[in-house]
């Protein structure tokens, strides 16, 4: 357990520093300074090695240093995994079958799948959640929600 | 002073922004007491419904959201033992124990009549206390509003558990604002041929996937505890009221002067009037055992911080929390910039939010007392209900801000980074300010320069430069100080 924590954190330290150095790899092909003043790089450039730096401070202090014996350990991440995949679904689907139907679909399947909730009231749930969004959203806001090949 | 305030009330009374104080007081209410979301996220969630609206009633709604959601989260306090928010950490302690005794109502009743008490103290330290301090620094040139960023970002980097965790966030933040065109050079930055990158990662869409997603995501599958809910007696006898009116006035003064500096906040605040509290009871042994004076005093001191955090906000543009960073980048959003300059060119808006903070504080009173118990029963409804229609409105709010589907990919993208940030407890605000303060930090960096022909001398020669930057480094370094010299002098 304190391993699979440690790895989270380690990745998710990674993450940042390898944003820095991208951030680093293509600020140095751009101006760094102009007259007096940083142009547009410089700014990027100092970014990027700040968080590079910080990232690995933070890799040392929290993994190699150990957790704090004290400190919660995070939950399992089977159901947020499946959350995001739900979400991700539904957002590959607004373009494919509209707005209101994917997050409908999207909805029903997280209430009745991930949350084990009975058919009736998971249907009513999303259908409802769904028409409220595209009131608000389409009727009231005047936002153009992409609608599906059945025209909503 | 007297003119503005009466022109505040004259704006905040209304109908639509009485109304938009109600919606906030009532919503912020409810995110406190519903489990999973936060002040923080409920602003998130309604700022695309909020984009183009009227600047001023959108941010009576979002500090309305933010001092109600203060008293939501004594609910789950009292009730589940179950802080809604870290401010109310220390409520908890007696409160649960005041509620297991029976006197669940009487806790509630005393939080809501100490924050009523508080909230007022307090938003009148706010209306004497901004102005001047606006006013003295409308002398601030760009290496003052540098390092201003400087202490804005180190400082809320600084409230959170780890400080380098904080820093490293910010950096993030402020990496990410360099996405899009240079607006000095019109040169594009990382954009990557991409034409919807030109504009940058939008506000919105960041604090969406951060405080909607991610919040949602983290909260997934957390058991809710069954809370008590036989809430009855709100109003508190004759004895309980005498016990519990020095704590909320001290508590008051204490929210609001902690609340007021940055890098503290309510947290802090509600901390340090437990303490006082105890320290100054005649038997500090009833402590943790249902003292109603651990409600009154820490309760009043939370919601007094609230209105203290808006003082550095609104007059220097420096929050002291994740909830007013978010209300700063809103004002932001909203072509208003906050800091010294707000209460001479948008005085108008200041001065409504200020008198619509009277009139929510009274709202508050007057919707707790009697419907305490109702709120009591919100405990009951389970996340599962709530969560898949709140991501539905992440999605449909973040793609009506640009009408982009690549927003919303974002929104899944930096929505899975947000879950990631809060499940290894890194501070997710300082990346929003990081984010929200990246242009102005920019650009007065190269005002400075320029001032100096390249010299960054200018930062340390020029006195409040000087003593901002110095005050960063001091929130910087003294956690981790204070954690070296610790043991040495617990072993004294």
């Amino acid at each position: 357990m304190k391993l699979r924590a440690a790895w989270g954190e380690l990745c998710l330290c990674l993450a940042f520093a390898g944003a820095g150095l991208f951030w680093v790899a293509i600020a140095l092909r751009m101006q760094l300074w102009d007259g007096f003043a940083p142009a547009s790089g410089f700014l990027p450039l100092i970014y990027g090695v700040l968080l590079i730096v910080l990232a690995m401070l933070a890799t040392i202090v929290d993994v190699l240093g150990g957790r704090d014996a004290s400190a919660e350990m995070p939950g399992p991440v089977g159901r947020p995994l499946l959350v995001l995949a739900a979400l991700a679904a539904g957002v590959a689907g607004i373009e494919l079958i509209g707005f209101c139907a994917s997050m409908f679909l999207a909805m029903l399947f997280l209430f009745r799948v991930a949350e084990k909730r009975s058919m009736t009231a998971s249907l009513a749930t999303s259908a409802g959640s769904a028409l409220v969004l595209v009131l608000i959203f389409r009727n009231w806001l005047g936002v153009p929600m992409p609608v599906g090949p059945w025209g909503f | 002073m007297i003119y503005e305030l009466a022109a505040g009330f004259a704006s905040a009374l209304t109908p639509w922004n009485l109304l938009m104080c109600f919606a906030g007081v009532f919503a912020g209410q409810l995110v406190g007491a519903l489990p999973g979301i936060g002040p923080s996220s409920a602003i998130a969630l309604l700022l695309p419904l909020t984009f183009g609206a009227d600047p001023t009633s959108a941010i009576i709604l979002f500090a309305g959201i933010y001092y109600g959601a203060q008293y939501g989260g004594t609910l789950t306090s009292v009730l589940i033992s179950v802080p809604g928010e870290p401010s109310s950490v220390m409520t908890s302690i007696d409160g649960y124990q005041m509620a297991l005794q029976g006197k669940a109502g009487v806790a509630l009743g005393i939080a809501a009549i100490g924050s009523f008490i508080a909230g007022t103290i307090s938003t009148i330290g706010l209306m004497l206390l901004a102005p001047p301090m606006a006013r003295a620094a409308l002398a601030f040139g760009p290496p003052e509003y540098f390092a201003l960023v400087v202490l804005g970002l180190t400082a809320l980097a600084a409230v959170g558990g780890s400080v380098l965790k904080g820093l490293t966030t910010g950096v993030f933040g402020l990496l990410i604002s360099t996405v899009g065109i240079d607006q000095q050079t019109g040169v594009a930055r990382f954009a990557f041929d991409r034409l919807w990158l030109l504009d940058g990662v939008g506000f919105i869409v960041l604090t969406v996937a951060i405080f909607g997603v991610g919040e949602v995501l983290s909260s997934v599958g957390k058991p809710t505890p069954a809370p008590i809910t036989n809430v009855a007696n709100v109003l508190p006898s004759r004895a309980e009221w005498r016990a519990s009116r020095m704590p909320i006035l001290r508590g008051s003064f204490i929210g609001f002067f902690v609340g007021v500096l940055p890098a503290t906040g309510a947290t802090i605040a509600s901390f340090i009037a437990y303490i006082v509290e105890k320290k100054v009871a005649k038997d500090p042994s009833r402590f943790g055992k249902g003292a109603i004076e651990g409600v009154a005093g820490p309760e009043a001191s939370n919601n007094a911080a609230a209105a203290g955090a808006m003082v550095p906000m609104l007059a220097l543009g420096v929050p002291g929390s994740g909830t007013t960073a978010i209300i700063l980048g809103a004002l932001i959003m909203f072509g208003v910039r906050p800091g010294p300059e707000l209460f001479e060119k948008n005085s108008a808006l200041v001065w409504a939010v200020i008198a619509s903070m009277y009139i929510g504080n009274l709202m508050l009173l007057i919707m707790n007392l009697p419907l305490a118990r109702l709120f009591a029963q919100l405990l009951r409804m389970p996340y599962a209900w709530l969560y898949p229609p709140i991501l539905a409105l992440c999605v449909a709010g973040v793609y009506s801000q640009a009408n982009s589907i690549e927003d919303v990919w974002m929104l899944v993208g930096f929505g899975a980074l947000g879950w990631a940030m809060m499940r290894y407890d890194w501070p997710p605000a300082p990346l929003i300010l990081g984010l929200v303060l990246g242009t102005i930090f920019e650009n007065s960096l190269r005002q400075s320069m320029t001032l100096s022909h390249g010299s960054v001398e200018i930062f340390f020669t020029r006195p409040i430069s000087a003593v901002l930057l110095a005050c960063a480094a001091a929130a910087v370094l003294a956690p981790p100080l204070l954690r070296m010299f610790r043991p040495r002098v617990a072993a004294v």
